[in-house]
């Protein structure tokens, strides 16, 4: 029998070693993506395309210089990917090319992701008429047909490039705006926030420190999709007639010379429409990756 | 449900007014105009054109003569089927385009409407079709060789630009091989190329929403209850995991059909096709002012239809959303 | 359940690997087609935006037009003097002001109406009504009272110089004396083709549709899916039905120069409008006897802003003019048979009179050129204000020229491409720097290429105004003497209006366009002419490549 003599009170149980060490949402869908091959491929890939194109240039040869007594030559020494009809190197038009489209495609994604995340946030947060009126605008702008508007776009303001980042920015947001406030709603109702809600947070600490690091998954994924939709975009005005200014190129320039004359001068779309499709693979493998290491409900693996 | 599809239909009709002002004005401010050409028409015949058209009325009286033509003045929907002849049916005048002046705007829409619809309507099935089993197929094989294999070939659709996909296609399959036509929109077979073009970039997306919607799916409890139950795998998956997993499909589905189905303006140049998609491009080329109306009002009708629908099929196949 | 779906993906596999196996190399358009009814394919770039004559304005809508309805006379494909057609013979006034047209006897209509002189006066009204808001109206200005009536002043068609003295004759007058090589050309243009007036009223905008249209061409009107195809059959009260024998030409649409050419390759379309430039070298070695070469009535020049500084002064002009190499353009960028272009009146209407000692434009003198411009203020180039080049396309040949100007002048210009409309406005309202743009008339006549640029035209893009190009112009216009030949006052100003533009350089012309297109061997009688007015009558196919249909 235990004697309760008060010389001998019961110790405290030492606290036992954690099962696990505790990992922030960062680390845990590093470790996630890391395992995702394809997506390390495409981010690789991604990250040494950007490299190659915005220091490249200052190595290679320039990229409007013309050779009019050449004309479009295959591969060979002087010109390592051919040259097209005007004589011009094609690897220097085609990482200068590369130059333009990523950053086309990063610009508007970023203009996009500014504008969208904003609206969408506030539109999902405030709830209520709010919430009503701001969609409804979201609507009617969605259902404008992209097109004609950026047509009409580019031909009120000229062909400045700048201009094309926001008018393909200016029609990305929509969709970005739409996908975070359905996530808002979706996590506004979980029991967390209720918690912090009774807890007495002010608004904008429950927007920013509990909302959207819960929402950032699908944005950061939808981000990286938007870039290859975007530089399609741009693909296609180039297809239009309506893309960069010439001497400059883009990919979507680049392609679409090459596709005219593919039986000609194979390496005039071989070698840009390869960049592009790597280019796209990479980045939509990326996301997809992203999207898996960071979507907490499917953690479980 | 009705209650929802009929406060829906009303909420319409201010957006659709605001779309067409927005429009029509935006239209003005371009430079360039229906007659603009290199060599300039005389003043006297510019002013005889002016005024067939009423371009000489103040910019305000225009846009309500417009406005006022567009309002139904009459019920006989059975004309509808003589065309799709609105102004016949419901009053509603969409006023002759400028670049064919002895066709009206309403008669070249009803012309082209339903080779797009058909166009788009294949591509869309192709779309499933491809993207479907590809994207259940890399759900369920996670991670592993297959899905790789099924996810890179379903990007190839969306990472390939359809003007260079096509005429490689049609040098393929229609030079070299000729079991196709090169072009054209004559006989059954011609459907083949174009949609399999067109509807390839779509299935990317849908294996890809598929596939995301499916993993999400298959790892929630009442998945595991079903497994531990004794379900087979195929009834998990196709039973009680589909439904589900078509969510996000279901979404994207709706805006995307209202792209598709009004055509895609490289498919219908590189094959050849009399559909929409061409009007949505040359008609702002030309300044067609009428016409860039007309398919701007049909692109927008779709996408309000088309979101309803999605609205609709998604709180059938997800009980716990609700009709707001 | 995983096999399943496995198998399920194999089979959906299989006959795509099967079709890529089973691709074989035959070359579909050499294969002899079996023999059947001779339809000639012709590709059509543009949808006709009307068959209706009187509203009808692009080249495209004339190419169906012309195959269903006659004017008076038709222009001749090697570009002289316009042949009879409806009228088989006329004459002229001593004082060239009178032109008296006797219709043929056998001149119907495909309803089997004939084709009287009222019919002609009928559709002469039409157009100048100005109801009608007849786009191309203006080629009637030649005739008296036209202008006047069109614009509205005029309330009554009588006082126009249109005369019906019998049902086979019609009387024109003029406005002002012209020999009929200046004239006849008016009177074979688009807008001077007859419609039918009984069908047009008792139709109304419905009469151009299959089955309704009615013409006096040497076809008709059957089938019209737009943008697709448009199908004619001969019409057998053609004056010359004897002579047309095809069973039907189809006009094909194609929009895009390389869906035409893949489609050209498949065999299905015998005769092409275009061949995309980097295939011509394939087609000149591969099969040369279906590429076709021939120069169009078409200048291709750079219009430079005579109100911008730099552009102000004559000697910049010239010097950018001068630095321009055009035979490097035209042999190593464009490659398609076109012509330099050494002055403005391309070389395919500039036969006859105005070849004796021709003006000749500033030339290809870099040297020269850095001296201009050195003593214009800006040696090597310094100082020269950053201008801009703009165009609606060509990118490849506003490239070179950027690098040619600044390889040899060391200057640099920013290229600016717009959309087609949006340029074109820009130059007229003079919103630009440089301007590369096309120029077609719309008669064979050195006159209506010379008048844009007086001070009050429309079309006077460099906004440049000389009093003395202006006068030279008036003066060109007036005078109206028997011959044009040398020693001819008429011609003499024509031929000083122009030495003075060239030598001014509000302007400089780069190259003269040229159509390059390939047609089947088996295509015979083929006729059209520098401005793209075809005639259809003489058709034929041989029968070593009738295609089925």
């Amino acid at each position: 029998m235990v004697s309760l003599s008060p010389k001998k009170l019961p110790q405290p149980m030492p606290v036992p070693e954690p099962a696990e060490r505790g990992q922030s949402l960062w680390s845990d869908a590093w470790r996630r993506l890391r395992k995702n091959h394809l997506a390390v491929a495409g981010g690789i890939f991604v990250v040494t395309l950007f490299l190659l194109c915005f220091i490249g240039p200052f190595f290679s040869q320039r990229y409007e210089v013309q050779n009019l007594d050449l004309g479009a030559s295959p591969p060979s020494d002087a010109h390592w990917l051919g040259t097209d009809t005007l004589g011009r190197d094609l690897l220097a038009r085609l990482l200068y090319g590369g130059q333009i489209s990523l950053s086309v495609g990063l610009i508007a994604t970023v203009v996009a992701l500014a504008i969208g995340v904003t609206y969408g946030a506030m539109a999902g947060f405030s709830g209520g008429k709010t919430d009503i009126v701001m969609m409804r605008i979201v609507d009617i702008m969605y259902a404008l047909p992209f097109t004609i508007f950026v047509i009409l776009l580019m031909v009120f303001f000229g062909r400045n490039i700048f201009l094309l980042f926001f008018a393909i920015g200016a029609v990305e947001w929509l969709t970005m705006a739409r996908i975070v406030r359905g996530q808002v709603l979706s996590v506004k109702r979980m029991e967390f926030i209720e918690a912090a809600r009774t807890l007495g947070f002010g608004r904008c600490r429950i927007i920013f420190r509990h909302i959207i690091p819960n929402i950032l998954g699908p944005v950061i994924v939808y981000t990286t999709l938007t870039i290859p939709s975007v530089m399609l975009l741009e693909a296609f005005l180039s297809f239009l007639g309506l893309g960069v200014q010439p001497p400059m190129s883009s990919l979507g320039v680049l392609i679409k010379n090459g596709a005219d004359s593919m039986e000609e001068y194979w390496w005039l779309l071989v070698f840009p429409g390869a960049i592009f499709s790597l280019t796209l693979f990479s980045l939509n493998f990326l996301g997809d990756g992203l999207r898996d290491a960071l979507d907490v409900r499917t953690s479980k693996d | 449900m009705f209650r929802f599809i009929g406060r829906r239909f009303l909420q319409t009709i201010p957006v659709m007014l605001i779309i067409i002002t927005g429009t029509f004005f935006m239209q003005r401010f371009v430079p360039g105009g229906p007659f603009t050409a290199e060599k300039a028409v005389t003043p006297e015949v510019l002013h005889n054109l002016e005024a067939y058209y009423h371009l000489n009325d103040p910019l305000w009286k225009q846009y309500m003569d417009y406005v006022w033509d567009l309002c139904p003045k009459r019920f006989h929907p059975l004309a509808l089927v003589n065309g799709l002849d609105f102004k016949a049916a419901f009053g509603i005048d969409f006023r002759p385009s400028f670049k064919y002046p002895n066709r009206t705007v309403n008669e070249i829409i009803a012309d082209k409407l339903p080779v797009s619809l058909e166009l788009g309507g294949w591509s869309l099935l192709v779309a499933l079709g491809l993207g479907l089993p590809l994207g259940i197929l890399a759900a369920v094989k996670r991670n592993t060789w297959i899905d790789y294999l099924c996810s890179s070939f379903a990007m190839t659709g969306i990472c390939i630009p359809n003007f260079v996909l096509g005429p490689l296609l049609v040098l393929a399959f229609a030079i070299h091989t000729g079991w196709f036509e090169a072009s054209g929109w004559y006989s059954p077979i011609d459907r083949v190329l174009p949609c399999l073009t067109l509807g390839s970039f779509y299935a990317g997306y849908i294996a890809r929403l598929t596939r995301g919607g499916m993993i999400e799916v298959l790892h929630q409890d009442f998945i595991r209850t079903a497994r531990a139950k004794g379900a087979s795998e195929a009834r998990i998956i196709f039973h009680h995991a589909l439904r589900a997993g078509l969510l996000p499909v279901v979404s994207f589905l709706g805006p995307a059909a209202a792209g598709i189905l009004t055509g895609s303006f490289v498919i219908e140049t590189i094959f050849q096709i009399p559909g929409l998609g061409r009007e949505f491009v040359n008609s702002a080329l030309n300044r067609d002012y009428t016409m860039v109306l007309g398919t701007v009002i049909l692109y927008a009708g779709l996408i309000v239809t088309l979101n309803l629908v999605v609205d609709v099929v998604q709180v059938w196949l997800n009980p716990r959303l609700k009709f707001e | 359940m995983i096999h399943t779906v496995m198998s399920r993906k194999s089979w959906a596999v299989l006959p795509l690997a099967a079709v890529l196996a089973l691709g074989g190399c035959t070359r579909r358009d050499a294969a002899p087609p079996p023999v059947g009814q001779a339809v000639l394919r012709i590709s059509q770039r543009n949808e006709p935006g009307d068959l209706d004559p009187a509203i009808a304005s692009m080249p495209d809508d004339f190419f169906i037009i012309r195959a269903l309805s006659e004017g008076l006379v038709i222009p001749s494909p090697d570009g002289a003097t316009p042949v009879p057609a409806a009228a088989e013979r006329w004459e002229v006034s001593p004082d060239q002001l009178r032109y008296t047209f006797h219709l043929r006897s056998n001149e119907r209509w495909s309803n089997g109406e004939p084709v009287t002189a009222e019919d002609f006066l009928e559709s002469f009204r039409r157009v100048l009504s100005p109801g009608t808001a007849a786009p191309k109206a203006d080629l009637f200005f030649p005739v008296k009272n036209a202008r006047d009536y069109l614009s509205g002043k005029l309330e009554d068609f009588g006082s126009v110089g249109f005369n019906a003295p019998d049902s086979q004759t019609v009387a024109v007058t003029l406005d002002r004396p012209m020999p009929p090589g200046e004239f006849l050309p008016y009177a074979a243009s688009g807008p001077w083709i007859p419609v039918n007036p009984r069908a047009v009223s008792r139709l109304g905008s419905q009469w151009t549709r299959p089955g309704n249209f009615v013409g006096n061409g040497p076809y008709t009107l059957t089938e019209w899916l737009p943008n697709q195809r448009i199908t004619v059959k001969p019409n057998s009260f053609y004056r010359a039905a004897g002579q047309v024998r095809l069973a039907a030409i189809q006009f094909v649409r194609f929009d895009d120069e390389d869906s035409e050419e893949r489609a050209y390759r498949a065999g299905q379309v015998d005769v092409t409008m275009k061949v995309p430039t980097e295939r011509i070298e394939t087609y000149a070695h591969e099969r040369p006897a279906e590429l076709h070469r021939a120069p169009l009535a078409e200048t291709r020049y750079l219009s430079f802003n005579t109100r911008r500084p730099a552009l102000n002064d004559p000697r910049v002009r010239q010097a950018l003019s001068m630095a321009i190499d055009q035979r490097r353009i035209v042999d190593d960028v464009l490659r398609g048979g076109q012509e330099p272009a050494d002055r403005l009146i391309p070389t395919a209407i500039s036969t006859g009179v105005l070849d004796k000692g021709p003006p000749r434009g500033l030339g290809y003198d870099p040297a020269e050129a850095r001296r201009l411009l050195a003593a214009a203020g800006y040696p090597d180039g310094r100082n020269f204000p950053h201008l801009e080049l703009s165009g609606w396309s060509s990118a490849p040949v506003l490239e070179a020229i950027q690098e040619m100007w600044k390889k040899e002048l060391g200057i640099e210009v920013a290229i600016v491409l717009r959309e087609a409309r949006a340029h074109v406005a820009a130059l007229r309202s003079g919103a630009y720097d440089i301007g590369f743009i096309t120029l077609i008339p719309d008669v064979p006549d050195p006159i209506s290429i010379l008048e844009n640029f007086t001070t009050d035209s429309p079309n006077n893009y460099p906004h440049w105004s000389d009093g003395v190009y202006d006068y030279l112009i008036q003066l060109a216009e007036s005078a109206g003497n028997p011959a044009k030949d040398v020693g001819n006052f008429d011609a003499v100003a024509l031929r000083g209006a122009e030495s003075l533009l060239l030598t001014e350089a509000p302007l400089a012309p780069v190259y003269f366009n040229s159509k390059v297109w390939v047609m089947r061997t088996y295509v015979h009688g083929w006729r059209e002419d520098a401005l793209w007015t075809r005639y259809y009558g003489d058709l034929w196919m041989d029968s070593t490549g009738i295609p089925r249909h």
